[in-house]
């Protein structure tokens, strides 16, 4: 069955073709990797699936739903979660404020119920923050609960990022290079983590990552992206030995860096 | 202690429940100061207190969802005259009269809200200031319902055939009505909506993918803002009993900025802190005009400087404001001797 689905996706950007009828099958239960050099467009999938961007052309299917007919800010309750490249975390507040905003598609209490805030929409707090814990001990983020942002280094901003994205229960998740900015051990977490959220959690990932070591070590399928063309797709040994992709990241052989 | 059992302990309005007790003892004080002080005590009671009021409505709307308005004391405006209107003209009841004013106020901030969802910054608060002008110019107008330019007069208010017709008297009203908004305002801020207004604020492409809908929140605290600024205005024109566009300009909409960013945007405690600050400034600056050279004494427009020096010092050199000072200052009392 499919599950989420990139039929003939197109967009550019003034002269720039960003995206250039990229067709792509993301299975459910699976661990999927976007790779390809810089400017590839790999970001630019993205930011069309969680509807920062409109594409020119092409379709995006998830479990049957055009998502094209839905707002960006309905996309998380279809399911589908996200973290960014350049992490967006609501900067003046703490962690586990931040990881809080994940429960916003599961309020049921109206504004109007709240400035009594109590009963039924104390009780949904409680719930809110119950839930939100549970996301902390699955990061071992309880020593920064109360921190803001602002105070905490690169590396766990990123895995409150993850969190936030979590709380969500999304039935896929797309991570923008998590391992960016994270030291060696940090990334070796991380491997460990996103093999957890899919075997416990059940969560189909896509990865958009540079970190080939993590990329070959954790995924199920590879995807590669070139100048928003989809120029391989396959599992990670087949796509160790594609010419194509080689071409792609280290040049053509004739002495031209296309880096 | 930061030590926590439940997670009901997270939501309380305060951590502590001696913290209670001085709220209680602070506002037992001020009820017993405002009808022993003097009519003078009173009346600055309560202009301070509607102040916080209006304050306290500004900061959800820019402390919270960082949205700025030019044109807060048009909603003022608008829940003063809608009050008085309706005592004086149609004979409401006051207690009907006042939370009709902050709906009123809402609904016309509801309006103004709609642009704003694409408007920020700079242009936000051209949009806000031009606002406060039109309203400025339809109350002056309007002269058949407004009084124009030759203003309007509010009537005391009356409940259950009590007339609070004098400083302390009234002081009751705007006390209840102060403890109310509060209340409502810290239940709404420390829950799920609170959240989604100060995630707007810090990143709009972050709330938009955690679900929140922008134009609708910002409407909302658009709405929101309006509604305890209209009920401040209906307080006020039944404080002073005398209204005109001269109670409604733009320094007064400058000044409830001023009160926010030197309280601390984005608190409660930071609002009543800047409100209160901002409204005894006048008399700090009367109080001190002995020592002044006589130049600068009987200068014209010395009040607005002063704002204007405030506001910038405090943006400079302590931009998260008194309440932000506050926490420093509770911070270096736990770890004193280290």
């Amino acid at each position: 069955m499919e599950f989420l689905s990139l039929k003939n996706l197109t967009i550019s950007f003034g002269g720039v073709v960003a995206l250039d009828g990229v067709n792509l099958d993301v299975h459910e239960g699976e661990i999927l990797s976007i790779i390809g050099p810089n400017g590839a467009g790999k970001t630019t999938i993205f930011n069309c699936i969680s509807r920062l961007y409109k594409p020119d052309s092409g379709q995006i299917v998830f479990e049957k739903q055009d998502i094209m007919k839905h707002k960006a800010y309905q996309v998380s309750k279809l399911g589908i979660a996200r973290t960014f490249q350049n992490i967006e975390l609501f900067t003046n507040m703490s962690v586990i404020e931040n990881i809080l905003l994940g429960r916003h598609i599961f309020r049921k209490c109206g504004f109007l119920s709240q400035i009594f805030f109590y009963g039924k929409s104390r009780n949904e707090e409680i719930e809110h923050r119950r839930s939100a814990e549970e996301v902390i001990d699955f990061l071992d983020l309880q020593a920064h609960r109360n921190k803001r942002i602002g105070e905490l280094p690169y590396g766990v901003q990123k895995l409150v990022e993850l969190g936030r994205a979590l709380t969500l229960k999304p039935k896929v998740l797309l991570m923008d290079e998590v391992s960016s900015g994270m030291n060696f051990e940090e990334t070796q977490d991380l491997m460990i983590w996103i093999t957890d959220i899919r075997e416990d959690l059940g969560i189909t990932l896509v990865l958009v990552e540079h970190d080939m070591r993590l990329v070959m070590g954790v995924s199920d399928r590879i995807a590669v992206l070139d100048y928003g063309r989809k120029i391989a797709e396959g599992r990670p040994e087949e796509i160790q030995s594609n010419e194509e992709v080689i071409k792609a990241y280290l040049g053509d052989g004739d002495g031209t860096f296309r880096g | 202690m930061d030590l926590r059992e439940n997670y009901s302990q997270d939501l309380r309005i305060f951590d502590e429940f001696y913290k209670w007790v001085w709220l209680a003892s602070i506002a037992l004080l001020l009820l017993i100061y405002s009808q022993a002080g003097g009519y003078y005590a009173a009346y600055m009671l309560n202009l301070i207190f509607i102040n916080i009021i209006a304050a306290v409505g500004l900061n959800i709307l820019t402390g919270y969802t960082g949205l700025i308005s030019l044109g807060h004391a048009a909603f003022m405006a608008i829940g003063a005259y809608t009050s008085a209107i309706l005592t004086v003209k149609l004979s409401v009841p006051f207690w009907l009269a006042l939370p009709i004013s902050g709906a009123m106020a809402g609904f016309i901030g509801f309006v103004v809200g709609l642009p704003s969802l694409r408007l920020t910054g700079i242009y936000l608060a051209l949009a806000t200031m031009a606002f406060g002008f039109i309203v400025d110019e339809i109350i002056i107008q309007w002269h058949s319902v407004t009084g124009g330019a030759e203003g309007l007069s509010a009537l005391p208010p009356t409940i259950c055939g009590f007339v609070f017709d004098s400083y302390p008297k009234y002081f009751f009203i705007t006390f209840v009505t102060l403890g109310l908004v509060l209340l409502s305002a810290k239940n709404l801020l420390r829950g799920s909506f609170g959240r989604s207004l100060a995630a707007i604020r810090d990143s709009e492409t972050a709330a938009e993918t955690m679900g929140i809908n922008l134009g609708w929140y910002k409407t909302l605290a658009f709405t929101l803002s309006a509604v305890y600024t209209g009920l401040a205005g209906s307080l006020y024109a039944h404080l002073i009993l005398f209204i005109s566009t001269d109670n409604f300009t733009l320094l007064h909409s400058i000044s409830f900025i001023v009160m926010i960013v030197v309280g601390g945007l984005g608190s409660i405690a930071g609002a009543v802190m800047g409100a209160f600050f901002i409204t005894i400034l006048p008399e700090i600056i009367a109080f001190s005009k002995d020592w002044l050279p006589a130049a600068i004494r009987n200068a014209a427009g010395l009040q607005a400087a002063v704002y204007g020096i405030v506001l910038m010092l405090f943006v400079i050199f302590r931009p998260t404001g008194f309440y932000g000072l506050w926490i420093k200052m509770k911070i270096w009392w736990k770890t004193f001797p280290l």
